[in-house]
């Protein structure tokens, strides 16, 4: 399965102060994270309370990763968007 | 944010060109015209435009009209197999298969051969062709033409005479031959189309389109002499199904069907400037009709001052001379650099900001979008358009304290994470304002949410010349005895909340430029526009602190605004919101204002007019 860049993320509203996605954070930026081939690209807000990570590699790899953050913690795909 | 009180209704006619265009002949030239813009190129002393030859001839081409039922069949690339796939037979097996087991009358009138086919002679690929010109009954061809389509099909199978649209996107061909490959062979002719303008001016650099030989449209940019060359079949000769011609700049464009080209001539077709379309292009202090239909038409005083606008698109030319006060943007693509904002290679962008904020100037001619004294902040998000990067852009319109925010994009995909963050916007007091989408289909993503106002598009039969592309998305069932219409491309649904123009809108583009656009794209910053002036101006909004119900109440004043529309709440939401409408009475802005009045266009709407 090619490389994708894939969206994580948390709603507020379940996951306050962003606790849950800073862990899966974290759990990326580990060496095991690193040999699963998962890259952290770009944090959307700051670092300690992020309320979005883009993550590069294997969607499989990355689904099985962050399974134990799951159902606090998505994982979409980054799709385009167009202009209309 | 839609009201829950909308029904999904589905539009109840098919969409069908309205009107025929009409042949345009040469038109004077225009007296006191200004320079146009860099594209156009002064006219040629002595005559003749250069390049095109003292002996050649130059002929008007204008459109005939002729019943046709001729096709273009082509083989379909297997699994595995690249490049321009040919009828190894010269398409005779396809031919009996069609007479015998189909019962179709069919007459090959032409073929396409490769260009090697001389080196081929006397070998078994000497009968090979790439494609077929074919006459048959004109149902019958449709009916291949749609069953080509499916994948079993081994051929594709498009009609010769027939232009349905102008958006390329359209096109159900996925993988068509190259053109060249196509139509480089001895059986084809050269045919120079030389683009001309107002005071016979040539246009370089202007795109010409020629649909009807292929499974998709050839496009050339003409060339300092104005011309565009093309070598295509000499069946040509007969009448080319469709020319469209696009300016870069200050132009309608135009589409020519059934064109009576000649090879060895130049085949001449002009343009109509803005200008020449509607004198008072360049004197009225250039309100566009868009802005009209809203209600405004100029003031000096309702400006949008103290709201800040975020327009997240392809970026913004901010040297352009009516933007010259945009001063404000990032780009959140994966190059960006600290002014990168300002480049806008798609134009989309400076386009849309140019509705929403292009300034008069005190002397001279000029354009004036809808809240020119509004604080704008330019959000560049494409070429990349990652949902991530939209996200990014939206966070720091969330930082910035933005009150409006213009969204003209959307995808087939929904996305719960963006859906999330829009909804932050919301809760922080912005206001979305999202374009429906051009694909004639359900409103699209992310102005399908209910946290954002979706905008669809109306155009106006007055506005745009019959003969130009723009004219081609009217449809007589969906046009309104004033002339206002539901163009064929906006997308519909329940979850439509307004319309706006979106049709032969003539707002900024790069390079000082000016340019007619469609598109729900255009549409939504009308609104954005009317939103900001309504929170600049509306006493309903001062002192308002910016949240969620503040959002909410912009929505609904809108919504209280609105002049229905005859095209139903799945075209075009509460209808087509109107400025003065907005304030209520009007009181608060005409009371002791005597630099106002209250005026009625020529199809009847009241507008402030500033005198």
């Amino acid at each position: 399965m090619s490389d994708q860049s894939f969206i994580v993320w948390s709603a507020e509203e379940d996951d306050p102060n962003r606790a849950q996605l800073n862990a899966a954070r974290s759990r990326i930026l580990s060496p095991e994270g690193a040999s699963a081939q998962l890259v952290l690209v770009d944090v959307l807000g700051d670092a300690a309370t992020p309320k979005a990570l883009l993550v590069s590699g294997p969607e499989n790899v990355l689904r099985s990763f962050l399974e134990g953050f799951k159902p606090v913690v998505n994982i979409g795909i980054n799709n385009n968007a167009d202009l209309f | 944010m839609k009201d829950p009180k909308s029904k999904n209704i589905e539009p109840s006619v098919e969409a069908s060109p309205a009107f025929e265009p009409s042949a345009v002949g040469v038109e004077p030239a225009a007296a006191g015209a200004e320079p146009l813009s860099a594209a156009v190129e002064p006219p040629i002393p002595g005559g003749g435009p250069p390049g095109a030859g003292p002996e050649r001839p130059v002929i008007e081409i204008n459109e005939i009209f002729e019943p046709s039922s001729e096709f273009i069949m082509a083989p379909k690339a297997a699994a595995g197999e690249a490049g321009v796939q040919r009828f190894a037979d010269g398409g005779a097996s396809i031919i009996h298969q069609l007479r015998t087991f189909s019962g179709i009358d069919i007459e090959v009138i032409d073929r396409i051969r490769p260009k090697n086919q001389a080196s081929l002679a006397g070998t078994s690929a000497g009968n090979a062709a790439e494609a077929l010109l074919v006459r048959m009954d004109p149902v019958k061809g449709t009916l291949l033409q749609q069953q080509s389509l499916d994948s079993s099909s081994p051929i594709w199978v498009s009609a010769n005479k027939t232009f349905e649209r102008l958006i390329p996107s359209v096109s159900p061909f996925n993988a068509p031959p190259p053109f060249n490959a196509l139509f480089d062979s001895d059986a084809t002719v050269q045919i120079d189309i030389q683009v001309m303008g107002q005071n016979d001016n040539i246009i370089r650099n202007a795109t010409v389109t020629i649909y009807g030989f292929g499974l998709q449209g050839i496009s050339q940019l003409t060339n300092p002499d104005g011309v565009a060359s093309f070598r295509l079949p000499s069946s040509a000769l007969s009448g080319i199904p469709a020319i469209v011609i696009d300016a870069q700049s200050m132009y309608w464009n135009r589409v020519i069907r059934n064109a009576p080209v000649k090879t060895g001539v130049v085949n001449r077709a002009k343009l109509k400037s803005f200008s020449e379309y509607d004198p008072t292009f360049q004197t009225r202090g250039a309100v566009s009709w868009g802005v009209q239909q809203l209600g405004l038409i100029r003031s000096a005083e309702i400006l949008g001052r103290g709201v800040k606008i975020g327009v997240v698109d392809s970026g913004c030319d901010a040297s352009h001379k009516f933007l010259g006060h945009i001063s404000k943007g990032g780009d959140f693509g994966p190059s960006a650099t600290a002014d990168s904002w300002r480049n806008d290679e798609d134009g989309h962008g400076t386009h849309v900001a140019g509705i929403i904020g292009a300034q008069s100037h005190k002397e001279g001619w000029s354009v004036r979008g809808m809240a020119p004294g509004a604080e704008f902040y330019i959000y560049k998000v494409f070429p990349d358009g990652k949902f991530f990067t939209i996200a990014k852009a939206i966070e720091q319109a969330i930082a910035d304290g933005v009150d409006v925010l213009n969204m003209s994009l959307g995808s087939n995909s929904a996305d719960p994470f963006l859906a999330e963050r829009l909804q932050a916007a919301r809760n922080a007091g912005i206001a979305c304002i999202v374009a429906a989408g051009n694909s004639a289909d359900d409103v699209r993503f992310p102005a399908n949410l209910d946290s954002v106002m979706a905008i669809t598009a109306v155009g106006s039969v007055q506005v745009m010349p019959a003969d130009s592309g723009h004219a081609t998305t009217i449809t007589k069932e969906l046009t309104s005895p004033d002339g206002l219409f539901s163009p064929t491309f906006t997308c519909y649904g329940s979850s439509a909340d307004f319309a706006a123009p979106g049709v032969g809108v003539i707002s900024t583009f790069p390079n000082n430029g000016l340019k007619a656009l469609d598109g729900t794209s255009m549409a939504a910053p009308h609104i954005a526009g009317l939103a900001a002036l309504l929170l600049a101006h509306d006493p309903m909004f001062s002192n308002s602190r910016r949240d969620r119900a503040r959002v909410d109440l912009l929505h609904e004043r809108l919504r209280a605004s609105a002049r229905q529309l005859p095209f139903g709440p799945a075209r075009s939401g509460a209808g087509l919101p109107i400025f003065n409408t907005a304030f209520a009475t009007g009181a608060s802005v005409l009371a002791g204002r005597p630099d106002f009045i209250l005026a009625t266009t020529p199809w009847g709407q009241q507008f402030l007019r500033f005198v």
